[in-house]
């Protein structure tokens, strides 16, 4: 049950010292989402991929690696 | 705060908005005791316009709730559903469906003792069989899709 990419999810966000209902409260998601995005267990929609590129100001491609 | 979160703020508003008005309607039921008019004969003793007016607005109130609901889930969450709708829904539908065929050809008597053994009673039987078997099959697969993304 594991995504075909690795993401930096957890990286960006240990930069901002935010913990995971931080970043879900910004996203507009649960916090069992963001853990389910950061293991790599669950692909964001392409809507959600970008609110999450626009947060940390980087490009998808930079957060979601194949 | 954000769209999404404002979002589902205005639905969880919408939802108590829903709350609120079903105990109005709750209210109007238990106090209008009058007949229902223009009840057809053929239906039987007519119910009174409470109950009448009750259980159209509960429809009413459930549709819009499991659309307001619906609406603040986030998308993993609504995954989540739509996929333990389609696998733990049909598979407990399968799996039940089955061992209700099984024990009836093996003579087993699955209505209670005391409920008369009628054509309408099996029936009954069959649905709430078939829905309990989905219902449990759909529980398990939510929370086996969640535990398999923990």
């Amino acid at each position: 049950m594991t995504s075909d990419f690795v993401n930096r999810l957890k990286v960006f966000r240990a930069e901002r010292n935010w913990t995971q209902a931080d970043l879900a409260e910004q996203l507009g998601v649960s916090r069992q989402t963001v853990q389910a995005l950061e293991k790599g267990r669950y692909d964001p929609s392409l809507p959600l991929a970008f609110r999450i590129s626009r947060l940390f100001g980087r490009p998808i491609e930079a957060i979601f690696v194949q | 705060m954000n769209t999404e979160a404002k979002t589902a703020a205005a639905n969880k508003k919408k939802m108590d908005d829903l709350t609120v008005g079903l105990c109005a309607l709750t209210v109007v039921g238990v106090s209008a005791t009058a007949a229902t008019p223009f009840w057809p004969a053929t239906w039987g003793q007519a119910p009174s316009i409470g109950v009448v007016v009750l259980a159209a607005g509960l429809a009413v109130f459930l549709a819009l709730h499991t659309r307001y609901w619906w609406r603040s889930l986030d998308e993993a969450a609504q995954e989540a559903h739509k996929w333990a709708w389609w696998w733990g829904g049909n598979l407990g539908f399968i799996v039940g469906g089955a061992a209700v065929v099984i024990a009836a050809l093996n003579g087993v008597d699955l209505l209670p003792a005391r409920v008369p053994h009628t054509d309408t009673a099996l029936i009954a039987l069959g649905v709430v069989a078939a829905f309990a078997a989905q219902a449990m099959g759909y529980g398990i697969a939510w929370c086996g899709w969640w535990m398999a993304r923990r």
